[in-house]
């Protein structure tokens, strides 16, 4: 449940980054829209500077067609009807499976456009896209920028933990191995103990 | 006969080694018997935990460094890399810090090095520069000593590049924003769990933010 979940997740700010609206689209009109903010579900969801650079990079790496760019947007559309159609402003939010794998095949689908495969971390929150199967890009959707309609800020909203990368574990499996040399160690002292007492 | 002259000459040595062996073998008994229930209760959760355990643990990494085309008219990546190249070396002299440095922060990459961001731009490129590493002793450890002025180093094969500090903070590992994102200024900004002291996940982030020095 929880996979279908951040699949969904995934499969929504995937295209939310990767799709556009309407017709024929450029590629420089598929960029712009991806890095204008987007309601959906009645929320705004406004771009984060390090998901900006991102796309930078995909589409520096990434010679996308119009063609593409036309038909990463239909599924950019589709997907953002459903959402709303269902009420979700993200995957978190969409009630059944059947939705949430719905909202995943559109992600599969639109990575599918520019030869990319979508996968998805759950336990990290985020959308890993693969090209030759290498990874080439990660989108994490446990951190989200949401702008209030009323008064136009934009606000961090945090929903993974870490937001940071891991950075404080060590040499935990040297502790481990330590502390079993040191039960067997006990162990066989205790044993040798007994026999001299005896 | 020899077995038993032995034996007659000293039976309380060979007792005590019978005993002690035979101790051996039923705490042996005992511990895998112990080990065996602990895998049927827990056995799931044991191997998430070894998982993660594997995942963290530091290994030393041998592969090179990968060349990456730059454009200096452009001053950007020609080709990006995918997550985990090895592209460079990041190096603080005064702390006795120099470690390989990848693309991507997954922490299969951190077990190997310093990781950058790939929500950040390349050294070279004048933007936001976002690198992270483990807090253990042989890598970042002593990165909370650094001090204002200090200069940190990424040698990368399409360039050089030196970063001077001016501002150190720890900051909550929630506070995303503390990372800004920027192309209008180079600025480097490593780092590492905090406190560095104790094991285990931490809920702060000790952070350096240097500026590029242009020579």
């Amino acid at each position: 449940m929880k996979k279908v979940l951040s699949t969904m997740l995934i499969a929504v700010l995937a295209i939310f980054m990767l799709g556009t609206i309407s017709n024929a689209t450029t590629k420089a009109e598929l960029e712009s829209y991806m890095l204008s903010e987007k309601t959906i579900g009645g929320k705004t969801y406004v771009i984060r500077d390090t998901d900006k650079v991102k796309l930078e990079k995909l589409f520096a790496n990434n010679n996308i067609t119009d063609e593409q760019a036309t038909k990463i947007k239909a599924v950019a559309d589709k997907a953002i009807a459903f959402m709303n159609e269902n009420g979700a402003s993200t995957p978190d939010e969409l009630k059944t499976t059947a939705q949430k794998q719905q909202l995943l095949a559109y992600a599969q689908e639109a990575a599918s456009v520019l030869g990319l495969t979508a996968n998805y971390d759950t336990s990290a929150k985020r959308l890993d896209l693969y090209k030759d199967g290498k990874l080439i890009e990660s989108f994490s959707w446990g951190v989200l920028k949401v702008k209030d309609s009323k008064t136009g800020t934009t606000k961090t909203v945090v929903t993974t933990e870490p937001s940071f990368a891991k950075t404080g574990s060590t040499n935990y499996i040297y502790a481990i191995a330590a502390g079993l040399v040191l039960i067997a160690g006990t162990t066989l002292v205790i044993a040798r103990k007994k026999n001299a007492n005896a | 006969m020899h077995n038993s002259i032995a034996k007659n000459n000293n039976p309380v040595f060979w007792k005590a080694i019978e005993a002690i062996i035979i101790d051996i073998i039923v705490a042996s008994i005992g511990i895998i018997i112990i080990i065996l229930a602990i895998k049927l209760l827990f056995g799931k959760q044991i191997k998430t935990a070894i998982d993660y355990v594997d995942v963290v643990s530091l290994k030393t990494d041998s592969t090179i460094v990968k060349d990456i085309k730059f454009d200096k008219k452009t001053e950007s990546i020609v080709s990006y890399p995918e997550y985990g190249t090895r592209y460079g070396n990041i190096r603080i002299e005064s702390l006795g810090i120099s470690l390989p440095l990848y693309f991507g922060d997954k922490l299969t990459y951190l077990r190997y090095g310093v990781g950058q961001s790939s929500g950040s731009y390349f050294p070279g490129e004048g933007g936001s520069i976002i690198c992270m590493g483990h807090n253990n002793r042989t890598f970042l450890y002593d990165l909370p000593k650094i001090k204002n002025d200090a200069i940190i180093e990424i040698n990368t094969t399409y360039g050089d590049f030196r970063y001077k500090v001016y501002q150190t903070k720890i900051v909550d590992m929630y506070d995303v924003d503390e990372l800004t994102v920027q192309k209008e200024k180079e600025i480097l900004m490593l780092y590492t769990c905090y406190p560095v002291e104790t094991l285990g996940d931490k809920k702060e982030r000790f952070v350096v933010y240097a500026e590029r020095v242009y020579e």
